[in-house]
């Protein structure tokens, strides 16, 4: 009880989610094999779903766990299964790409720290830790629709431009689609 | 607080292109093969009934009063309404040079990915949430990838769209982590609000700490990708010489039209708290984009990775217009450094499609014009496209009297009235901006009149087979209405510059009005100004 009592869980909870999220990503970044660095960049993006839960933003954690984990990277993972080639599995970095990789990336990692740093209300304090219930998803929801109960407008009209998106990304998949058959036509005919 | 029903009025124009883009599309779907023409007079008819639209529904409002409206996501003002002209007029010569052999297979997904992408930038026109903002740029960015793959199907078209589409997608990611720091400081979407409700502006401006600087850092890297400025431009020359004549002028002019939008309303209306660092950011980017792009382009022979290397060095002209308005932000005299930037963006797009449409329109459907040599003696062979060709030329080059020339007379002297007129930390940074702007000037002419020096002093190709084009309109009569169309616009503003001016500093002082007035400045006017700030008072009000 005495060990326990004094070990805060939501700090303990935090430093393994963070942790975790920075090491996959340096493991995304370290290895060359094309797979284990999609599964690499799941374990980091779930880690980053769980930093969501804590910070109390449970739609967003959610969100994150559906789209990132759920759809893009089983997609990424079937994308590489089914186009697997010897000579796109594994990639190779020459070493001048390390050293400009490393510049590029400290340099901004350095800017990201100052200026973390420099935010006063981070370095007081934290705040009272609020806990995560359910008002929060609803009002995401209602925004959404159009309806904001805090006196914004909601999101109605992003939402209908996205579905003119969406419109726009059929026709272009269904496109590929479509020119992938027709060139293999073409060919079976010629061969 | 359901969403203010003027938001949905004001956006007809756009809901009749997507309905009629939508119907195109459907309708292309069965109506196999002999659709095309009547497709393309849809897709025409539908563009001008949104300009219609767009007439009927703010011009009235725009002879009475200059100041805008606001709603929360859309902002309606005259900057919105001339850009969204732009864009209406842009996609209708696009719409037009579709050329008959090639594109009609996709005719109907190309006619209506081009609709969608006019809507996109009609929305970034006038977007005012960050959301919405990013939203309008990617329904510019989406169907351009579409079109690219459309456009040609060999490797280079397939390296050219790859290329494209990671690089842009980069560029969106940029965008956006710039844009979700600027959500952190200000706690709301909203970029400009009235007084009382929160903004990015308000916030930003009462406390502009790191974290704004980085996500304008951000932003303007996202953007930058969009004008094709220059630590962002690598894609532009491979891009444009491995696609077709259509999709380079897509790619020269809608990105650009977007993206100089959502600069000004973002970074130079929305970020006047970090104003010093946005001048230097884009001052900086101005004189490497220009001189980088017109530089690349002398020893260039393919027509279209000239002209795009013509577009990275027209990007830096834009933003000398940028780092002026960016610099006088604020102040009370009037500046014009926006105006003149959206002046020289309408000017520069009307040329660029033109050009590339009279480059379509010689081509005969089995062969496309794509180098200096393809167009040689074409003032012999063809007069008229020739003619054609060489006034866009002329316009791009900043020969009086045609539009281009006023289009940089004016970015010039607006960045040495700046130097005159403002701090006199800035003086030396402004006049060397325009020396550096004039010196480029010089270049430019070099390449451009080379390109007229082919057309009409050299000896067209002996044999038959290398001539350029031949007779007959396959390359597409309507291409050379667009080109006869621009050409005619470029004249047009040339000669009698004063209503596009007009509606360009219209713009500019719209914006103005939206922001809050600094308040010596109202004390110490007269009574008509007086008179000013209180519609700007009335303005302020929140929509119920």
């Amino acid at each position: 009880m005495t060990v326990l009592g004094t070990i805060h869980v939501h700090t303990l909870f935090f430093f393994l989610f963070a942790m975790s999220t920075c090491g996959f990503a340096l493991a995304v970044a370290m290895t060359s094999n094309i797979v284990r660095m999609a599964f690499f960049l799941t374990l980091s993006l779930g880690s980053t779903a769980g930093l969501f839960f804590l910070a109390g933003a449970e739609f967003v954690g959610a969100m994150q766990f559906m789209i990132y984990v759920g759809g893009t990277l089983v997609l990424l993972i079937f994308g590489v299964m089914l186009t697997a080639q010897s000579r796109f599995i594994s990639m190779r970095t020459r070493a001048g790409e390390w050293v400009t990789t490393l510049l590029v990336a400290g340099a901004f990692l350095l800017i990201l720290l100052y200026v973390a740093w420099s935010v006063d209300a981070w370095t007081a304090a934290p705040p009272a830790h609020r806990a995560a219930d359910g008002s929060l998803t609803t009002q995401i929801g209602l925004a959404l629709s159009g309806v904001r109960l805090d006196g914004g407008t909601g999101y109605m009209l992003p939402f209908l431009v996205v579905s003119v998106h969406l419109l726009v990304v059929l026709l272009g998949a269904g496109y590929l689609a479509r020119t992938k058959r027709r060139n293999r036509c073409v060919s079976d005919v010629h061969g | 607080m359901l969403t203010d029903p003027r938001t949905i009025a004001w956006l007809g124009p756009e809901i009749v292109l997507i309905a009629a883009a939508t119907g195109i599309v459907v309708a292309g779907a069965f109506l196999r093969g002999s659709a095309f023409a009547t497709m393309r007079i849809i897709a025409a008819v539908s563009i001008l009934a949104a300009g219609a639209a767009l007439r009927v529904g703010e011009a009235n409002h725009w002879m009475t009063t200059e100041t805008g409206e606001w709603t929360g996501p859309l902002v309606c003002d005259p900057l919105g309404f001339l850009v969204r002209h732009l864009a209406l007029f842009a996609g209708l010569l696009l719409t037009l040079m579709l050329s008959r052999g090639a594109d009609e297979r996709d005719g109907t997904e190309t006619l209506g990915l081009i609709l969608f992408l006019t809507v996109g930038a009609m929305i970034a026109a006038r977007a005012n949430e960050l959301v919405l903002v990013f939203l309008g740029l990617e329904l510019v960015s989406i169907p351009t990838y579409a079109l690219l793959y459309l456009g040609r199907n060999d490797r280079d078209g397939s390296e050219a769209s790859a290329k494209y589409f990671f690089l842009s997608i980069l560029s969106s990611a940029f965008f956006l982590y710039g844009a979700s720091f600027l959500y952190g400081i200000a706690g709301t979407t909203w970029i400009t609000a009235p007084e009382g409700i929160a903004s990015i502006r308000d916030a930003v401006s009462r406390d502009p700490q790191p974290f704004a600087m980085l996500g304008l850092a951000l932003v303007v890297a996202g953007l930058g990708f969009k004008l094709a400025a220059v630590p962002f431009h690598f894609y532009a020359p491979d891009v444009y010489q491995g696609t077709n004549h259509r999709n380079a002028a897509i790619l020269a002019v809608m990105p650009k039209v977007a993206g100089l939008a959502v600069l000004i309303r973002l970074v130079v209306m929305g970020l006047p708290g970090v104003r010093n660092e946005v001048w230097q950011l884009a001052l900086v980017l101005s004189v490497l984009t220009m001189t980088v792009g017109n530089v690349c382009a002398l020893w260039q022979t393919d027509l279209r990775r000239m002209m795009a290397y013509s577009s990275i060095a027209h990007a830096g002209y834009l933003l000398i217009g940028i780092a002026v308005g960016a610099a006088a932000v604020g102040d009370p005299l009037p500046y014009g450094g926006v105006a003149a930037s959206v002046y020289y963006l309408c000017v520069y797009s009307v040329a660029t499609i033109g050009l590339f449409a009279a480059l379509q329109s010689l081509g005969d459907g089995s062969r496309r014009v794509d180098s200096l040599d393809h167009v040689a003696g074409l003032g012999v062979t063809d007069p008229w496209k020739a003619a054609a060709l060489a006034v866009f030329l002329f316009s791009l080059a900043g020969i009086p009297p045609l539009a281009g020339f006023w289009g940089k007379l004016t970015l010039f002297t607006t960045a040495i009235g700046q130097a005159l007129r403002g701090e006199s930390s800035m003086t030396p940074w402004f006049l060397g901006l325009a020396l550096i702007a004039v010196a480029n000037a010089t270049i430019a002419a070099a390449y451009y009149l080379r390109v007229v020096g082919y057309l009409y002093f050299r000896t067209p190709p002996a044999t038959s087979a290398d001539l350029p084009s031949q007779s007959g309109p396959a390359g597409g009569l309507a291409a050379f209405l667009a080109a006869f169309l621009a050409a005619f616009l470029v004249l047009a503003i040339g000669l009698h510059q004063g209503p596009l001016a007009e509606w360009a500093d219209r713009g500019e002082r719209g914006l103005r009005a939206l922001e809050p007035p600094p308040a010596a400045a109202v004390r110490a006017t007269g009574p008509q100004h007086a008179d000013i700030a209180d519609r700007r008072g009335s303005l302020r009000e929140p929509p119920e």
